[in-house]
């Protein structure tokens, strides 16, 4: 009996260790070995009460904090009028829906923009819609 | 109260702790996730010169506002809804800290009465059964002082005693006069004469520590000469509700009242009433310095002070009781609670843990990356896993895995025991495991081992051959050969009869064979050398240097077995046939 007790103590510490210590070394492979990663779910482009509007939707599919620095369409960055916001950080597993509203003279209809998100990491994330 | 097995409470406690470390914890750290904030950031900005407007909607938790958002203070247009200020991410800072001071309190609190009521339930109240024994003693005895109340009483002076700063503070005489005391083995004395030896109504326990003392010393400065007949008579005076008995050894030991007892009365009747005043003052100080340490020792300052205060007694008698009753009290609750000990102690875990966890949910920042709530939980599981190898260290000192021998239990060492029995039953003495005397086991083995050459193949066998071929000789067989080969023997052991004649095949054999070796081998060549001896048209005889005892079942199977394989089982010195003929 006292062994049998003595091993479920041991066995309860182990647990408790192993949990401990593949959080910690978890950690050391997600610092070093994280990777970064965008998933775009869906797209659209439409024109209501006289604005053009472009979607996206995506989602923070890498490991870590997705960190947007900029934000493009058809190769030209979005310049921010006042103080930027960026960078902006996306925690894990975010969704996140970009929403781009201009004229119809500015996204003007039956032309293809290519909306690109670029993150630090120096990657750009491209979807394009096409403006209806 | 139903006594209940140990291990199966143990086998309980670690349960419920496993129950609380993989699942409890686990369900705190979810309940203690923080809320989730929607965040959504309106930025506007030109493409081409064309103004564009940018909103960017996503949803995060609230640990992560404080560090991933900006606070826009510059009046532009870009603007955060749900940003954390910085008064925002102040006060939540300031939650964390009084979180964690909570925590850290709670879990010292916790800590602290854990180990309190563990000391408390592991004896650390080793003076309490004197205070027991000081209290009755004074309360039952009030006229008769045997030896036991000065015991008693010296136990008090002792509790007092282990605590030397506290006694810094008394006056030298105070100190002086109780190191004389415990130095000396005193015999009870009574109350201080009042005239020629007559009673007092004083208390017994007063004199007996400092009183008698003082009055030993006075006495001991009037008296020069000493007499073992006067001192008895003296000690016959001074009480006469004493035991003989406890009168003579008193005399004895108070040889120093022995020369003059009627001076010794004057003078004590003279000065007693000063030193009575002292004595009060110092038994009023002995209580409160044993006031201020522990109940027993409480007790019994007020003991001391209820024997030396004559005119506050029954007021003390009464504290005393009391104090008493508080005494036992505690301890009847204290062998109560103890066998709950380890329920207690878990539910206290509980609490702590739910306790932190429930003050710490609240808070919104992560510290070193990880929940508040988290490291609570964390903590608490460390807490409850630490009690439970401090309630079992002594199976898991039996597993082996420190660094010092493991320790036999009793079972295991009569299970040894048995086993050694048994071992030395089946097969020869001295083969099972002393593990306790190597010079002995060492010394049984040598023995063992010259024994038994002698029983396989040794004098025994060679005195059975010996008989087995004189045996021969008169059976009028000339040529009578040792172990020779014999065309199919498929003996396992490769072994051949031990003689060899014209007409008969001879085994030799002590007939005190035993071992489970031993009979296997017996019963391997009573199956093969029958065939041979068929084969080979000759008689064989199983020649044995005694009877087998009767107890030995499997040898006398052996022997049954060959007689129905026709063998003849003769029996030494001379060849008896005391088993029949096959």
């Amino acid at each position: 009996m006292d062994r049998i007790v003595s091993t479920i103590i041991l066995l309860s510490v182990t647990i408790a260790l192993a949990m401990v210590l593949s959080t910690y070394y978890t950690g050391f492979v997600n610092l070093f070995m994280s990777y970064e990663g965008i998933s775009f779910d869906y797209a659209y482009a439409s024109i209501k009460d006289g604005q053009a509007e472009i979607v996206v939707n995506f989602k923070n599919t890498g490991q870590g904090k997705l960190t947007v620095v900029a934000l493009e369409i058809n190769g030209v960055d979005l310049e921010p009028t006042g103080r930027s916001p960026f960078p902006l950080e996306l925690p894990y597993g975010t969704n996140a829906k970009l929403r781009l509203h201009a004229s119809p003279d500015t996204f003007m209809s039956s032309v293809t923009y290519e909306v690109a998100i670029r993150t630090a990491s120096g990657r750009t994330y491209t979807k394009t819609v096409v403006m209806p | 109260m139903a006594v209940k097995d140990s291990s199966a409470e143990k086998v309980a406690t670690i349960s419920m702790l496993v129950l609380l470390l993989l699942f409890l914890a686990p369900l705190m750290l979810v309940r203690c996730q923080p809320d989730s904030t929607e965040k959504d950031i309106e930025i506007d900005c030109t493409w081409k010169g064309a103004p564009v407007s940018a909103n960017l909607k996503w949803t995060e938790t609230k640990e992560n506002t404080a560090a991933t958002t900006k606070t826009d203070s510059s009046g532009s247009k870009s603007s955060q809804s749900g940003t954390t200020t910085n008064a925002q991410a102040k006060t939540a800072t300031n939650n964390t800290q009084q979180a964690l001071i909570i925590t850290g309190v709670a879990a010292g609190g916790a800590l602290v009465g854990a180990g309190a009521l563990m000391k408390k339930l592991e004896g650390s109240n080793p003076s309490g059964q004197e205070t027991k024994q000081t209290t009755s003693t004074s309360a039952t005895t009030p006229s008769s002082q045997t030896g036991t109340s000065s015991t008693s009483t010296r136990s008090g002076s002792d509790v007092l005693m282990q605590h030397p700063d506290e006694l810094k503070s008394s006056t030298q005489s105070q100190s002086s006069t109780q190191t004389q005391q415990s130095k000396q083995s005193q015999p009870n004395v009574q109350d201080p004469p009042k005239g020629n030896g007559s009673t007092s109504s004083l208390p017994v326990i007063a004199p007996a520590t400092a009183g008698q003392l003082w009055m030993q010393q006075q006495m001991n400065s009037q008296s020069s000469k000493q007499s073992e007949k006067s001192s008895t008579q003296v000690g016959t005076t001074q009480s006469t509700k004493q035991a003989t008995s406890s009168t003579s050894t008193t005399s004895k030991n108070l040889g120093l009242m022995a020369s003059s007892p009627s001076s010794a009365a004057q003078i004590a009747n003279e000065m007693w009433p000063q030193k009575q005043k002292e004595l009060e003052q110092l038994a009023k100080q002995r209580s409160d310095l044993a006031a201020t340490f522990s109940t027993p020792s409480y007790s019994t300052g007020m003991s001391i002070v209820s024997s030396l205060t004559t005119a506050t007694e029954n007021t003390w008698a009464r504290l005393q009781g009391f104090s008493s009753a508080i005494s036992n009290g505690i301890d009847r609750v204290v062998e109560a609670v103890k066998p709950y000990t380890p329920y207690i102690l878990m539910a206290a875990c509980i609490a702590l843990i739910l306790i932190t966890s429930g003050l710490a949910a609240p808070a919104e920042v992560a510290v070193g990356g990880v929940g508040l709530s988290q490291g609570a939980g964390l903590v608490g599981g460390g807490v409850t896993v630490g009690y439970g190898i401090y309630q079992l260290q002594y199976q898991i000192h039996n597993l082996g895995i420190m660094n010092y021998p493991k320790q036999p239990s009793f079972v295991s060492k009569h299970t040894q025991y048995i086993q050694q029995s048994t071992s030395e039953i089946k097969n020869e003495k001295g083969s099972g495991t002393y593990g306790v005397d190597p010079a002995k086991e060492q010394l049984d083995q040598a023995d063992i081992r010259k024994d038994s050459v002698i029983e396989t193949g040794g004098l025994a066998h060679q005195r059975a051959e010996k008989q087995a071929k004189e045996w021969l000789k008169k059976q009028g067989e000339k040529e009578i050969n040792g172990p020779i080969w014999h065309e199919g023997s498929r003996s396992y052991y490769r072994e051949q009869p031990d003689l060899t004649s014209e007409n008969y095949l001879v085994e030799c054999k002590t007939g005190r064979e035993r071992s489970t070796d031993e009979i296997a081998h017996f019963w391997d060549q009573a199956n093969e050398y029958p065939i041979i001896a068929e084969k080979e048209g000759r008689k064989l005889v199983i020649w044995l240097d005694e009877v087998p005892p009767k107890g030995n079942e499997d040898y006398w199977s052996i022997i049954n077995w060959l007689r129905f394989k026709g063998a003849k089982v003769l029996a030494g010195p001379d060849g008896e046939n005391v088993f029949g003929d096959g």
